[in-house]
Formats: C-alpha cells, structure tokens, sequence
C-alpha cells in the first residue's frame, strides 16, 4: 500500500516536471469547469429539498425522494418516458445518418460550383429559428395549407396533421433533419475534406469502382469522427429539448408528443416548482450517464474509437 | 358639529380638486395646480378620518432616492419606447408626485420566468407590478411569509388616503383584494365598471347574415343553421374557429356556458365550488361540438390555431364566427378585411342559450378585480412612505384622470365635463395607432395599479358593432356563477396545484378527443371515474373552504 | 481531390448515380431554400395582402418596403445589432482560445492525468445542475446584468472541445516532439504548429460557436435587466411573439385597428438572420484547404 502511494506520488512529481507546461495551459479550462459546471452541480441538490429561494440552497428543508415519488407516481410518468425514448430514437435513426449520406453525396459531385451551391443552401435552415420553423409547420400542416396540398395531389385527402398524434413524430423527426441535415454535415465534410487524396489513386489503380473506394477508403477515413458522434448523440438520447415540443404539440397530440422536457416545463417551471424539476432533470440525468457508458463500452468492444 | 366640518371639508376639497383640474390645462399654472391638488388629498384625508400626520403631506414630495419598479412593458408601449420612463406618462407621474423611479422589464412573453429568476435571487426590486393573487406560487399570503412583499395595512393606513377611502366606497373590492388572515398586499388593478369586464364574447359576418337573409343566432340551434349556411352557401371551410391555443379564450367559451357548464370552478346555485368538466352539461356540451366538428361546421385545425391563423381565416372567408374581443380582434379584422372586401362587416352575439328567449345563465365576465397587474411593494424597499405615496397618487382624483386620460391640454380636454381624447390620441400626427399612442400618455388602456374609467372604452370603441359589445356581450347571468378570488392556504397550495395540474392536463387532452371523435362520448363516464381518482374530491374540498373564508372575510 | 484524379472511364453505374446525385441535391436544395425565400417574399408584402393570403407563395404581393421601414426605425435593432456584435467578436475570439488550450491538452499522450480530466469534461455533457443553480452562480460571481454574463459561462461547449480535440489528436506526433526536441514550448507549439494546421476544424468551430452565439437568447433573457443591453435575438423574440401576448396581458384588447403586422415579423426574421448568413461563404472556403492537412500527414 504505501509503496504503491509513494510510486504514484513519483510517478506523479515526474509526471509534473515534465509536462508543467501543459498543465498550465489547460488550468484556465479546468478552472472554467468548476467554477460554471462543478460548483452550480452543488446546487442540484434542491432535487432532495423543498426548495424556497429565500432560506437558499442550504437553508431549505430536506425532503428525501419525495420529489423522485412523486414523478414516479405521476399517472404520465409511463407515457413521458415512452415518448422520450421513442422520439429521441427515431430522431437518432432518421438524423443521425442523413448528414453523412449528404456529406457523402457531396463529396462526389464533380463541379466545384454546384458543390459549394448545395452546400450553402443545405445549411440553410439552421438559422431559421425555432418560433419561425415551427409557426410555418403549423401552417403548412393546416387542412389548406401546403403539406395538404401536396397530399390531395398524391391522392389523399385533406386533414388536419398536427392534430393527429400518430402523425406527430414524422412531423417532428423529419422537420429536425430537414432543419438540421446540412449543418451537421460540415463536420463529416471537414472530415472527408482531410482524406489523402493519394488513398484514391492508389485505390484506382488497383481497379476499385467507387463504391469499393468508399468502403476502403472514404469510409474507414471518417468512421472515427462518425463513431464519437455517435456515442455523443447516445448519451444525449434524454435530452430531448422543450423548446420545440412546446410550439408544436397541443392537447390533441400529447399522447405521442408530451416528453419528459416538455413536461418539467409545464408542471415544473412554468409553477416555479423548482425542485421537482429538477429532480426530473437528475433522473434525466441519470438516464443519460447510463446510456453514454453502455455506447462506449460498446464502441470500445468492437472498434477503436471510443471517448475516453 | 364634527358632521358639518365633514361636510365643509368635503366641499372644499371638491372645489379645489376641480380648480387642479382646471389649471392643469395651461403649463404655467403647472405648479400651482399640482400644489393645490395636492391641498385637495390632504382635505380628503381628513375627512376619512386619518392620523393627523397624514394631514400635512401634499404632492409633490421632496425628493429623494429613486425607487425601482418591475413591471411587464406591454407591446404597444414597447413598440415606441425602450423603457416605460421614457414615456410621457411616467415622466407626468414622477412630476406629480416628485418620485423619481427607475424601471425594470422582463422581455415581452418572458415575465413568469424572469419573475422566477427574481424571486430565486432574493435581489428585488422595490415595488414589482405582477399577478401575485394567482401567480405567485402558494398565492400572497405565502409571499408575504416568504418575506418577498410586505403586508400593506399599516401602509395604507399611515400613507394612503385616497386607497382607503375607494376601499371604504367599495366594500366588495375591499374583500377581494384582502387576504383571508386579512392582509392587503396590493396597489390593485380594478375595472371601474361592468362594461369593462365584458370585453370577449363571439361574433360574426354581418354582411353575410343580411345576403343569406338570417338573425344573428341566440341559440344553439340557430347557430348550427347559420353556420350550416356559412358552410353551404358561403364556402366557408372552417365556419367557427377561434383562438384555441389562448387559455383565456377557453375559459370564456360562450358555447360551453349555454349548456350551464364551465371547464374549471364555477359557483353553484348551492352557494359552492363545483368542477364543470365532469358534469353532465359539459358532456352535452362535447355531445354538441363532435357533433359540428363531424358536419364540418368547427375549423377542423381548431388545436393548433393561434391569434395569426384565426386572423387569416376570418378576414379572408374561410371563417365566418369566431369569438374574442372587441378591440383587438373585431376592431383589427374589420379593418383589415374592408381593405379587400369593402362589405365586410362583424356583428356581436349575445352568449347563446338552449331555448329560445331564455336569458342565459351562464356567460362570461370578468371580476372587477381579477389579480392582474397589481403592484406589490418588496421587503427590499427601504422607503415605504415614498413608494406607497407613488402608488396611493392614482386612485386619487388627479391620479385617476392622469392615469386614465394622460395630461389635459395635451392627451385630453374637458368638453361639457366628459374627458375627450385630443387628436393627439385620436389620430395622431405621427401616425401611430391608437393604442399606441393612449398607451404613450396612460395606463388605463391597458392595466396596471389604477382604477380603470369607462370613460377611456367609450372612446376606444369607434365602430358601431364595437359599442354595442358590452350590451350585447353582457346578456346572462354569468356573474353569479363566476369562481370568486379564493386562496388555499399556504399549506394547501402545494397540493391543491398538483391535484388540478393533473386534472386540467388530462381534461385538456380527452376535451379534445371527444370533440374529434378520436375518443367515444361513450366513455365520459371512464373519463370522469378518473378525474375523481385524480383526488378531484379533495381539490373540491380545498377549494370550498377557501370559498367559505372568503365569504367570512 | 477527385477531379485531379486520374482519368478513367466513368462505367453506366456511376454515370447514373452521378445523374441520381444531381437530381437528388437539386430537390433538396429547393426543400432547403423555399421556406426561407417565403420568408423573404412575405417580408416585401403588403401586410393586409399578405393576410388574406392561402397557399404557396412565390412573389411578393404587392411590393412593399414598409416593413423594413418600420423595422429600422425601431431603436432597438439598432442597440440590439452593437451587442450582439460585441458578444459575437469577444465571444468568439475567447471560445476558440479556450477551446484549443483544452483540446491541445487533450490530444497529447502520455500525460498523467488527461484522463481523469477528460472524464471530468465530460462528465458535465450529462450532468449539469440545472437551470437555478446555474442562475444563481452567475449571480454570485456578479456575471448578471452584464454582456461578459452571456460571454464567459459559456467560452467552452463541450462537444467542440471533443470534437477539437479528435481533429488535433489527427495530427502526427513527429511534428510535435520534433518541436520540442528543438526546445518549443507547448504554447509555442500550440500556436505555430497546431493551430496553423487545423485551419479547416476551426473554421468549423467558429461557425459552431458564432451561429449559437447569434441565437441564443435564454440566458440573455434570464440574467440581462436593462434593456439597453438586449442583444438582437431578444428583440427579434420580442416582435415575434407581440401580437399572441397582447390580448393575454392587456385587459381589454391593446391591439387594435393597426394592420396586422405580418410582414414586420417577416422582415424582422430577415434582419437579424441575413448578416450571419453572410458570414458562411467566407469561411467556407477553408473546408476545400482542410485538404492540406492531409498532404501533410505523410
């Protein structure tokens, strides 16, 4: 034991004479951790008090779990947690790999100029804000509006498609990859961007068609960026933003659309109940750390890359 | 003897009051006029029976530190000016009462949770302008336990004779404004008349009944004909829409209220609480909605509609009816619409009934006082006496003509004792819209700790189907139904909001279900099982006892 | 890159894809673009026209200018403009510092302690305390009420400091301890060798971090008071959402025989996204050099 201490302790002055300088360097960063993510994590401890703001974080009474009971209790809690996941999951499977198939898409167009068009239109949509996003969603989803008369012509007939919950995740999902699709691409783009050129050539010669480059080359080039956003992406399955829910769910669809973030909002903030929104957030929380454990693991098992 | 110098005090103060109102109209009697009308207060605190150091004050008061005060910058204000002090009203009432104040907004739409952040930091400012009756979570007198705001009875009675003598006039405000331990906390937002508080109701296409050679509907059934018509004559897609996504618009649901229903409390003919959405009327009332959403007579996107489609719908034909109020609604789509259909004209329907010529029960009006927009005064203030003077200003009678008509000479003149807006207001030179420019120069156009006068709706309303509003809107008995403004006590609240949070939740969503057809009228009787076991019971039992403190007040 | 490939015969397959690829990018480009070319031409629309209005729209009706009109003359904008812009500037400059010292930290091997650090960065991805902790944290390091409150809490994202960090640890380790064989610094490193290779990635990061610097707008409402010191997101909010708040927080309706402002919003929405837009097509032309990192890479 205390020979084991003493070696960390060596290992430990040795490793700070040689890399001083870099410790130094990421101290500013270290510090920034704590003082803006560490020290308000403190205060997340209202989840086990009742919180009233005027006897402070550490003034308020204790109350145990009785703000976990209560959400577990909640006769929603089932169907907020079913729509959590299965939104987020199709949000993963639809968004995840269209930017790359866009991204991949674009790295084979030949002209320069209609390359450097589709991108700048593709990313588009990014910068159109939520409120405007969703306020023209709604329109178009109305009986008269655009959605319909696209429908009509295909041979449907009219309705009204934000008040239909089995509806509701195509319309969420597909708005999100609409809106989302080339901006996320420039991270896979960036990458493709730094493919060695001579990886292609080499690959030509030796008679590979395109498919068979993409599959040796380009594929394997990027996959280490594709795997870490991938188990980003796991690990905030559950964070499934309010934001958009709230502008786009009504009564109607809360059976499919009511998420847990959404549900916090409304019960939580909205009555100023601070605490139980917050144990919501660290039940969230929770959810999460698991899930980004597990896609690691998973990733560490079968392929290099991996987080940490 | 004590009984004619009343009376002496009275007449002087009359007589000085209208000398103050008078002189305010040249600027360089300015000083002279505020003085006197401060003369005119301190007469009519004598007269209610005030301390005798109350009797020496007169406005305006020397100065001294600059008070803040948080309020919500409305939008036709925000559309001009940055900050309410730059406004002409503001700096008129820092210069009749000589407090100077600073003050602070949350962003338009952000004000519960910038109030949130408020309250969280314990850094608050000295007077806050916000609805603390039902806003504040556990209701005021928890904030006044919190140590957040100060119980204001010992305030009024040192410092503010013209609210107490308003409260001493009107007995019923001076228990609605009252905690049920008795405190007053707030400098309240008061309606000063009923046509006030009648400002929502439904309308419809005028042009269209007189082409189709129809009455405006009074009944249930008479409206199904008319909207068939609009449906089947006119083209119309979506007959009645209305705002559905704006709580304020369900609660005053005319069409719910001719089946005797409500989808919250209402006050029984028992003299108790009870929940609508569970009775039989409100199943009647869902029976008849699926029933027209099925004939196509509702606008089918009803759910998702906000104040723009609605907007759309009714000035461009898809809609002929729709409901809301008489300014910004009736008023802003006539005028919209004449511009690309000249006949186009809106009419008001009274709240319906199921037989005909029967006077409706129920309807909607709103309590003279219902909580809004009252400012409190925080334990954070270090002077008391100059923020509950500032306040106390406008329930005054120089106060109240400020604070409804602006400053006379410019924003009004007497014309045979009746305030007249100026043109100024009216069409004004730099062309803003009138509510813009009434809420430049005062707050009794939209809210805020005043009385309102009816004075300023009457001048407000300019087209003809917009006067008879009131009248036609203001046909039921509604007023005795109305849920009064009862507070659970501070134990009760936390449970009470969890239990009807649940409940409303649920109600909102099987509403809607009933109504599209998603969900069979059949099963109302599954629906009401579970409000019930969502501990409906208790919530009624809460809220009964809080009726019953009321009532003892 | 692929045109200065060698030459070959293109086969049927990929003549037809190639035909596949045009066709499907042309579609998504139009998916892409005409929802913000509706903004665009409902902004130069007569308001009243505009109301009334059902359906697709491709032109503006009724030409009208007056919405840009009434939207630069509200004083706001401009204000709202200079604070953005400062927080923009300033805000970016300090992210990629910050970013790049903890990337740089990151990517180097054989220190002891990187791990435990980058489990601690991470961490905080899932973890956070949640909003009111974090509000009153600022509050306690007097952060509130001032543009540095909207600028310092936030110089790191961490999923750009991982994604920096992966795009830096790409970079050979020869060129690094080369460098510090001839007696370099690690900052010196950092700012001669690093940085000037990874031209492309960060081009990348300022995108990321300008675009949500740009629109954000949460926390500037929660912890900014005074209302000189809005940035332009607020005030764009503001606008959008006046005409759904007027009828729920006046009493009797405040709102009135005014036009309905649509195309004020419109235009509103085109002012404070356009400047941003604009920045794109600059940095985009470091994406086609990140292909010189690669040729180094040898």
């Amino acid at each position: 034991m205390n020979k084991e201490k003493s070696s960390f302790r060596y290992r430990a002055a040795k490793d700070w004479k040689r890399n001083r300088s870099l410790y130094l360097l990421v101290l500013p960063v270290l510090i920034f951790y704590i003082m803006f993510h560490y020290k308000p994590m403190y205060g997340a401890i209202i989840a086990f008090k009742d919180y009233t703001p005027r006897l402070g974080v550490n003034g308020s009474p204790w109350v145990g779990l009785e703000n976990f009971n209560r959400f577990f209790k909640s006769i929603y809690f089932v169907r907020l947690i079913k729509n959590t996941i299965l939104l987020s999951l199709y949000n993963l499977i639809f968004g995840f790999p269209a930017p790359i198939i866009l991204a991949l898409l674009l790295n084979e167009v030949r002209s320069k100029k209609f390359k450097s068009v589709a991108q700048t239109i593709t990313y588009l949509p990014h910068f159109i804000s939520l409120i405007v996003v969703t306020g023209m969603l709604t329109n178009f989803a109305m009986t008269s509006g655009l959605f319909n008369d696209i429908i009509v012509m295909l041979g449907g007939s009219r309705s009204a498609l934000l008040q239909n919950p089995k509806l509701y995740r195509t319309i969420y999902v597909a708005s999100s990859v609409w809106q989302e699709i080339g901006w996320s691409s420039i991270i896979y783009l960036s990458a493709l961007a730094g493919v060695d050129s001579q990886l292609y050539e080499a690959a030509q010669i030796d008679g590979a068609g395109k498919w068979k480059q993409l599959l040796n080359v380009t594929m394997p080039a990027i996959a280490p960026t594709i795997i870490i956003m991938l188990i980003l992406k796991i690990g905030g399955l559950m964070n499934m933003g309010y934001e958009k829910t709230i502008l786009l769910y009504n009564p109607a669809t809360y059976d499919t659309a009511d998420i847990i973030s959404s549900y916090v909002y409304r019960v939580g903030l909205l009555e100023q109940d601070w605490s139980y929104s917050t144990a919501i957030g660290l039940f969230n929380s929770v959810i999460n750390f698991g899930l980004l454990i597990f896609a690691n693991r998973l990733s560490k098992r079968y392929s290099e890359t991996s987080l940490w | 003897m004590k009984r004619s110098k009343k009376l002496v005090s009275l007449m002087l103060a009359a007589a000085t009051a209208s000398m103050a109102l008078a002189g305010c109209g040249s600027k360089t009697a300015d000083t002279t006029a505020t003085t006197a009308g401060g003369g005119a207060a301190t007469e009519a605190q004598t007269e209610a029976g005030t301390k005798e150091a109350a009797a020496e004050f007169s406005y305006p008061m020397a100065s001294g530190d600059k008070l803040t005060y948080w309020c919500e910058l409305t939008s036709t204000v925000a559309a001009n000016y940055a900050n309410l002090g730059d406004t002409p009203f503001a700096k008129e009432w820092a210069k009749d009462t000589g407090v100077d104040v600073e003050y602070q907004h949350p962003p338009v739409g952000q004000t519960k949770q910038q109030f949130g952040l408020i309250m969280a930091d314990g850094n608050l400012p000295d007077m806050m302008e916000y609805s603390w009756t039902a806003d504040y979570p556990g209701g005021p007198e928890k904030a006044i336990k919190d140590g957040v705001i100060i119980s204001l009875n010992d305030v009024f009675q040192k410092y503010c004779p013209n609210i107490l003598k308003y409260l001493e006039e009107n007995p019923d405000i001076d228990k609605m404004i009252k905690t049920d331990e008795g405190h007053y906390y707030v400098f309240p937002f008061i309606r000063g008349d009923e046509k006030l508080c009648n400002t929502i109701g439904l309308m419809l296409r005028e042009d269209w009944l007189k082409e189709l050679n129809m009455d405006v509907p009074t009944t249930i059934d008479e409206w199904h004909d008319v909207l068939t018509a609009f449906k089947e004559k006119k083209g119309a897609t979506a007959p009645y829409t209305f705002e559905y996504t704006n709580p304020q618009y369900l609660d005053s649901n005319p069409f719910l209220f001719a089946f005797n229903s409500s989808r919250g409390f209402y006050l029984g003919d028992d003299g108790k609480a009870h929940f609508g959405a569970v009775e039989e009327g409100y199943k009647q009332y869902l029976t008849t909605m699926a029933q027209w959403y099925k004939e196509g007579l509702i606008d089918p996107d009803l759910a998702s509609m906000g104040s723009d489609q609605v907007a759309a719908k009714m000035t461009n034909g898809q809609s002929g009816a729709s409901m809301g109020q008489a300014g910004s609604r009736m008023g802003t789509w006539i005028s919209a619409a004449v511009k690309t259909t000249p006949e186009y004209m809106l009419k008001a329907a009274p709240s319906p009934s199921l037989e005909k010529g029967a006077r409706p029960e129920f309807g909607w009006i709103e309590l003279p006082f219902s909580g809004r927009a009252s400012v409190a005064i925080t334990t954070s203030c270090k002077d008391v006496e100059r923020a509950a003077r500032l306040l106390d200003f406008a329930y005054g009678e120089a106060g109240h003509m400020m604070f409804n008509f602006g400053v006379e000479g410019e924003s009004y003149t007497m014309e045979n004792g009746y305030p007249t807006y100026t043109d100024l207001i009216m069409k004004n030179p730099d062309g803003l819209p009138v509510s813009q420019s009434m809420a430049a120069w005062f707050r009794g156009c939209y809210n805020g700790p005043l009385v309102q006068d009816v004075r300023y709706l009457e001048q407000y309303y300019t087209m003809d189907s917009q006067k008879e509003t009131p009248e036609v809107w203001g046909a039921h008995n509604g007023k005795k139904h109305i849920m009064l403004p009862v507070t659970p006590t501070s134990d009760e609240s936390k449970e009470f909001s969890t239990i009807m949070n649940e409940i409303n939740t649920y109600r909102d969503e099987m509403t809607l279900k009933f109504i599209f057809g998603t969900e069979s009228l059949d099963n109302f009787d599954t629906y009401v099982t579970n409000i019930k076991n969502m501990n409906l019971e208790e919530a009624l039992d809460i809220e009964n006892a809080a009726l019953d403190r009321y009532n003892s007040r | 890159m692929n045109e200065t490939a060698i030459k070959r015969k293109r086969s049927k397959g990929e003549k037809a894809f190639s035909v596949f690829n045009y066709a499907f990018l042309t579609v998504l480009m139009i998916i892409c673009l005409y929802p913000v070319w509706y903004v665009a031409v409902a902004s130069f629309s007569d308001s009243n026209m505009l109301t009334v209005h059902t359906g697709l729209l491709m032109k503006p009706l009724g030409l009208s200018f007056d919405a840009y009109k009434k939207v630069f003359k509200n004083p706001m904008i401009l204000r709202g403009y200079g604070n953005t812009l400062f927080i923009l500037v300033i805000g970016v400059f300090l992210d990629l510092i910050m970013t790049s010292l903890g990337a740089y930290f990151l990517s180097r091997r054989g220190v002891m302690f990187k791990k435990p650090i980058l489990m601690l960065v991470i961490f905080t991805m899932f973890f956070s305390g949640g909003m009111i902790p974090f509000y009153l944290n600022l509050k306690d390091l007097h952060l509130t009420n001032s543009l540095w409150g909207l600028i310092i809490p936030f110089m790191i994202t961490t999923q750009n400091l991982i994604i920096l960090r992966t795009s830096f640890e790409s970079i050979p380790d020869s060129l690094i301890e080369a460098a510090q064989i001839d007696g370099a610094s690690h900052l010196k490193i950092l700012m001669s060798i690093v940085i000037p290779l990874s031209k492309a990635i960060l081009a990348v990061m300022v995108l990321y971090y300008g675009v949500s610097i740009w629109n954000s707008w949460f926390w500037a409402s929660a912890i900014i008071r005074d209302r000189q010191m809005y940035p332009l997101q607020i005030i764009l909010r503001e606008i959008l959402v006046q005409n759904d708040t007027s009828s729920m927080t006046t009493g009797v309706g405040a709102a009135d025989q005014e036009a309905i402002g649509m195309s004020i919003k419109y235009a509103t929405i085109m002012v404070a996204t356009i400047p941003i837009l604009c920045v794109y097509p600059f940095l985009q032309k470091h994406f086609t050099k990140g292909t010189m990192v690669g040729a180094v890479k040898e």
